[in-house]
């Protein structure tokens, strides 16, 4: 199979993470790129992947981090209202991976994608171990970095670095979008 | 039992649990001591002497790449029983299962279990099977405990314990560290390391006795470093041996991806389980005997002398890494947790 083809990943662009006050201003100013990159994936036909959390009313991950967050069939689980309409396929995951028993990698292999572009949130968390179970599975991982945030700067530093230093790219969104129309 | 579920009553003594156990438990372990289902059973010794060992088996997640927690309580008492220089012969298996557990997954985990208590040619002799309701939204879960019973490989004074081990002495590692620790919290989190670091969990009964066999001078002490992992097991050493431990970093066998999920993480490969390691304090003028012989073996073909023992320079003996040209002190933490990641 030719995996040439480039696919976009939007991870956990929900409402119950999203209009969290400690994230809230951080996310608005990192929407008018992260529309601009969904906007050229998808003015290209390039595949675009919502990666949604949705997590039992007991999952393990709320007694640990004292916080309830992106239930099953919740309003809170929505994806922004600020991303709509959607321009891909909502994969639902229990887990930080996005690969993590999901359907994610086989439509990877459907539609013949090797590059996959990372965007959302958080970057030191489910950003990197996608990027890591994506390299780990034969993939490209490739960050925008304008599109992709963390609650600390600091973090998202060090979790680009690592990401650069192990299993993937880190990119500019312009650098993505020229590289792709030299390439046409 | 009530469908494919686990109903209390297989807990409570009467037919259910008759049932059970004829079904489920003697179907698989079943034996001429373990069939004659008495309140204790007889069993004969070869030796004056036993060693016993006990461990209780608790993981999350219940299945992880590679194993589950059926293999994880076989070897993990067996490899205990090892550690002294004990052949294991015979365990004890007990069950705490929650009322509501799929009936299909006990059956692989016990399938399991009789799969890796075969390979390294124990008896389950005793068992018990208790039910217990969690609250109504917790998730299923089942705990096994299980004690080992073993012979001295040599004899009753060869049993390689910590005090045994010498200024001088080489240590040995017999494979690459951390995988069981990543991999079941890989799995646990959905971490993506998964797919590429399964865990180590195996009885080591097949490389450790002809070990002890060939050179049962030249071993001074093992222990297997499980919970708290090589640093927790090197600080036991140096404590209880009264002995300074230097370790070269670049001689501990490491996979890359424990290296970097490690990183990843901000955890140390060297406090990580391992369920399928052994560390051998041995003799220095045969240590590269010792080592050859592991790497003949398939369990051990990663071994590694990753140090040595020393005088202590002080009253407080300590553990001495040195990486990337760098000296630090290794010490035991109170627990590793899950950093960083939210």
């Amino acid at each position: 199979m030719n995996m040439n083809n480039k696919g976009l990943l939007v991870i956990d662009m929900q409402k119950d993470l999203c209009y969290n006050p400690k994230r809230k201003e951080k996310i608005m100013q990192m929407l008018p790129p992260l529309k601009m990159a969904i906007d050229f994936f998808s003015r290209n036909h390039y595949p675009i992947f919502y990666i949604s959390f949705a997590l039992k009313e007991n999952d393990p991950q709320f007694k640990r981090f004292g916080d309830r967050y992106c239930i099953e069939g919740s309003e809170g689980a929505e994806i922004i209202d600020e991303l709509y309409p959607l321009r891909g396929q909502i994969i639902f995951k229990q887990k930080h991976s996005a690969f993590f028993e999901t359907d994610l990698d086989t439509l990877l292999k459907k539609e013949g994608i090797g590059e996959i572009y990372l965007t959302g949130m958080q970057t030191q968390i489910c950003i990197m171990t996608t990027a890591a179970d994506a390299s780990f599975r034969g993939y490209q991982p490739i960050v925008i970095q304008e599109c992709v945030l963390s609650t600390s700067e600091n973090k998202k530093k060090l979790a680009l670095k690592w990401i650069e230093d192990y299993v993937g790219i880190v990119d500019t969104l312009s650098k993505v979008i020229n590289q792709d129309e030299n390439e046409r | 039992m009530k469908g494919e579920f686990i109903h209390k009553n297989i807990g409570d003594g009467g037919g259910a649990t008759d049932r059970f156990i004829r079904e489920e438990i003697i179907e698989r372990f079943g034996n001429p001591i373990l069939n004659a289902l008495e309140d204790s059973n007889l069993v004969p010794t070869e030796s004056s002497h036993i060693l016993v060992s006990t461990d209780s088996f608790v993981v999350s997640p219940l299945f992880f790449p590679n194993s589950n927690i059926g293999a994880l309580a076989i070897s993990g008492t067996v490899n205990d029983i090892l550690a002294s220089g004990g052949i294991p012969h015979y365990l004890t298996l007990s069950l705490i299962i929650s009322e509501g557990f799929p009936l299909s997954d006990l059956r692989k985990i016990l399938e399991t279990a009789k799969d890796t208590a075969q390979e390294c040619g124990v008896k389950v002799i005793a068992g018990d099977t208790k039910t217990v309701f969690m609250g109504k939204n917790a998730p299923p879960t089942l705990f096994i405990n299980t004690t080992g019973i073993g012979i001295p490989i040599i004899s009753p004074q060869t049993t390689f314990p910590i005090s045994e081990s010498k200024p001088g002495d080489h240590l040995i590692i017999t494979g690459q560290i951390g995988n069981h620790g990543l991999s079941v919290l890989s799995t646990r989190e959905g971490l993506g390391f998964e797919a590429r670091v399964h865990s180590d969990c195996q009885p080591l009964s097949s490389m450790i006795i002809p070990l002890v066999r060939e050179f049962p001078s030249d071993i001074h002490s093992m222990r297997d470093p499980t919970r708290g992992g090589l640093a927790a097991a090197l600080v036991d050493i140096s404590q209880d041996a009264h002995v300074d431990i230097v370790i070269d970093y670049s001689r501990i066998p490491l996979q890359k991806e424990v290296e970097i999920g490690c990183e990843m993480l901000g955890l140390d490969p060297m406090e990580l389980v391992n369920e399928g390691k052994m560390i051998i304090v041995a003799d220095p003028d045969h240590s590269h005997e010792i080592l050859t012989f592991l790497q003949s073996h398939d369990l051990g073909k990663e071994s590694s002398i990753i140090g040595y023992l020393a005088i202590p320079h002080s009253s407080n003996s300590k553990v001495i890494l040195e990486k990337n040209g760098k000296k630090k002190l290794i010490i035991k933490k109170e627990g590793i947790g899950i950093p960083r990641l939210c």
